[in-house]
């Protein structure tokens, strides 16, 4: 039986594995034999951080930072901007299931106010020019993905 | 074979996302398509801290300082320095063009600066140990392990008089000695990297840029207690800075930096990486623990403080990054050396990111007692845009707001108490005329109900409270009355939160009332909000002198509920306007009033 201490690690791994950025039930049970942990203690602990979900989410995930700094530089019109171009109007997964789009907390690149992290990669002074390129390439990449099999539609 | 040139490519994050890795990339291509790929070493370095002007790329022995560069521009910079020896004039940064040279010490953004915990950061490769190693890098822990008792590398922190940068400035070789103290075999080094502070990233780029002066000072720290074992637990929002962390210590353990028997000397030590999720509270050092032991991270009462009973129950020395950078400096230069720079009892240097509404964005590493107008209007450059200086918010969420007239106090942990805000981890957010610190202090509010683990009352259901009381008003909807709950509520989570989140949530608050009590009233008596940030509180008309009858704002607005014929001037209906400024944003002629 595995320590604990790494279970926050092994969760990050296995919502990456799962291709639509969430804890599979199937991963919390694994998780639950590896780490010895009820159910309950898996979802306590999975559902209190603000990075884990319990329900599918796009294969990719949009994070625009909400913080002081990104707010107070425009982060509203760069929400507003992503969602009317991906079809989702606030935070949520477009129909097909291909994007998420969700408010963060900081992430520590205040001085690039303000920003958006797309699968991790966080994107700088991320106004309504610099977002559309993102986009461009996201779109480039998933559709890529999904001609080669990778990712398919469903939960 | 020496080389004559030397190129160094930030690659902390800012840049790195403004193509810093392409810029890389094509330097070294061009180097080799031009012939003098041995004449020139590309190298791509840590956080120069001006990130405003990223991407950057530094031109050594010339010293030639080049701010927003371009892949396309590698090409060029090889062509003219590389091979004819000339500076790519239009790159450099302009502002000092009245100097002769255009070197890092002469642009203003460095002129106050002095960098011990930056002192590595756009100097050397963060991937490559040897370059740390050859400035000075694991040399205090060389001189700890051979000339010094654990008890004398405490003694040299008291000297030094280090205090914690991560907000509370607790001296840090007490929490060390304490921790040495404590009865027990097994104890443990924590460095927390979860810097969640909204506004604050010196720890990210501290890390992406030196990650081996955490690592010495670890070890140092794990030496002087007599701790094996110490644990990084990073935000996992920082992928760069931990895979530069992975690096380092993979390559210290290579080098028997670190591991068993370091050096030769009998003592080992190892240090591994545990991941945050995104919790704020985990900052916060007894949530951490919970959180790295694989818990839900929430704090419990002190005492007993992590010095007796710690990770996994165990005495436990955690140290922010910041406060861990500091370290190997003090002891190969000594602490006495160190308790020269600062102020009396705020010794040292303190990072600041230097954030929102200034014109020189970035990480700032000053003396303590810098005063905050340096910091702001020297460095900073001033506020953007030529507008009118409004407040600056230190201390996150956590702190408040100073104003003005107190922008010549020196910066210390005592004078940023004193004027009702903290030092915290070292956000620095610059407010101009445009911004409402009403709005403002609801975003503080709504952060902090975000991230309230609910544990406590006072703050779970004080954060909420807080946070309605300030919605309403800024909806036109407050009282006079709402001011005092206001203070009432603040002061009672001040006193009864069960950690420092709850305990300082009420800051930011409780300094603009205090300082601009009548933009509170403003909003609660006049229902107007002065900045027009408060969208509720705006209203919007048409100058009928300038509408030309375009009919643009009509066909805009979604209501609808803008009239007018073609070519006459257009009329809004107040009463069904949803406030939305799209009319405002559309009209070529400024026709559209905002009051």
């Amino acid at each position: 039986m595995e320590r604990r201490d790494k279970l926050l690690s092994w969760l990050h791994e296995a919502q990456e594995r799962s291709g639509r950025n969430y804890l599979d039930p199937k991963d919390l049970a694994a998780a639950g034999k590896r780490f010895g942990l009820t159910g309950a203690e898996l979802r306590g602990v999975a559902s209190y951080y603000s990075m884990y979900s319990l329900k599918p989410r796009g294969r990719h995930l949009i994070r625009v930072c909400d913080s002081p700094v990104c707010r107070m530089l425009g982060s509203a019109g760069v929400l507003e901007a992503l969602g009317g171009a991906l079809g989702i109007d606030g935070e949520g997964t477009d129909a097909e299931g291909r994007f998420t789009l969700e408010t963060c907390q900081c992430l520590g690149h205040c001085a690039s106010a303000p920003v958006v992290a797309v699968d991790g990669t966080v994107h700088a002074d991320s106004g309504p020019d610099g977002i559309r390129s993102v986009l461009a390439s996201l779109r480039e990449a998933d559709e890529s993905s999904s001609t080669l099999g990778g990712g398919g539609r469903g939960d | 074979m020496a080389y004559r040139q030397y190129m160094l490519v930030c690659g902390g994050t800012g840049c790195e996302s403004g193509k810093s890795d392409e810029i890389y990339k094509r330097l070294i291509a061009e180097a080799d398509a031009q012939g003098v790929k041995d004449a020139v070493q590309i190298v791509k370095t840590g956080c120069f801290g001006f990130c405003e002007k990223g991407p950057i790329v530094k031109v050594l022995p010339e010293e030639s300082f080049y701010v927003e560069v371009k892949p396309d521009d590698a090409k060029e910079i090889i062509a003219e320095q590389a091979v004819k020896g000339r500076e790519v004039k239009r790159l450099l940064y302009d502002k000092s063009t009245r100097k002769s040279n255009n070197k890092i010490d002469d642009i203003e953004f460095y002129q106050k600066q002095f960098r011990i915990v930056l002192r590595n950061c756009g100097v050397i490769n963060p991937e490559n140990i040897e370059e740390y190693i050859a400035r000075d890098g694991y040399a205090a822990l060389e001189k700890a392990l051979f000339q010094m008792k654990g008890e004398d590398v405490i003694a040299e922190l008291k000297t030094a008089g280090l205090r914690g940068r991560g907000g509370a400035g607790f001296p840090t070789w007490l929490k060390w000695d304490l921790t040495r103290k404590a009865p027990g075999d097994v104890k443990y080094i924590i460095c927390n990297a979860d810097e969640g502070d909204p506004g604050a990233y010196m720890d990210r780029s501290t890390i992406e840029g030196d990650p081996h002066s955490v690592l010495e000072a670890m070890a140092l720290a794990g030496y002087a207690i007599g701790s094996n074992k110490g644990y990084v637990y990073i935000r996992a929002e920082y992928p760069l800075a931990i895979d530069r962390l992975k690096i380092a210590i993979a390559q210290a353990k290579e080098y028997g930096l670190l591991g068993d028997d370091i050096l030769g000397s009998g003592f080992s030590f190892d240090v591994e990486i545990r991941l945050g999720a995104g919790a704020f509270v985990c900052g916060e050092e007894t949530a951490l623990m919970r959180s790295l032991e694989g818990n839900r991270g929430m704090p419990v009462p002190k005492p007993p403080f992590p010095a007796i009973s710690g990770l996994w129950k165990k005495p436990t020395v955690i140290n922010n990054v910041e406060t861990l950078a500091n370290i190997p400096v003090i002891i190969t230069k000594g602490g006495a050396w160190f308790a020269k720079i600062g102020t009396e009892k705020s010794t040292g240097t303190k990072v600041f990111a230097l954030t929102g509404k200034v014109n020189n964005s970035g990480l700032v590493e000053v003396p303590m007692g810098t005063t905050l107008r340096e910091i702001i209007f020297d460095i900073g450059g001033g506020i953007r845009g030529g507008k009118k200086f409004k407040g600056v918010q230190t201390g996150g969420p956590s702190g408040g707001i100073i104003v003005e007239k107190d922008l010549d106090a020196p910066i210390s942990y005592e004078s940023l108490a004193a004027l009702g805000s903290m030092m915290g981890s070292g956000g620095m957010i610059v407010m101009d005329e445009d911004d409402c610190v009403v709005d403002v202090s609801k975003f503080y509010m709504e952060f902090c109900v975000d991230e309230s683990c609910g544990k406590c009352a006072p703050c779970r259901i004080g954060t909420n409270q807080m946070h309605d009381i300030l919605d309403r008003i800024t909806k036109g909807k407050g009282e006079e009355a709402d001011l005092a709950r206001l203070e009432r509520i603040g002061k009672a989570m001040t006193k009864a939160s069960l950690c420092m989140l709850g305990g300082s949530a009420a800051n930011p608050t409780l300094s603009t009332i205090r300082h601009f009590r009548e933009e509170y009233l403003a909003h609660i008596r006049d229902k107007k909000c002065l900045t027009g940030k408060c969208k509720d509180l705006v209203t919007y008309s048409i100058d009928p002198s300038k509408c030309i009858g375009c009919t643009l704002c009509a066909k805009k607005c979604p209501v609808p509920c803008i009239a007018g014929e073609r070519k006459q001037a257009h009329v809004i209906d107040a009463s069904r306007c949803v406030k939305c400024g799209e009319c405002y944003a559309v009209c070529k002629f400024g026709a559209v009033v905002k009051n």
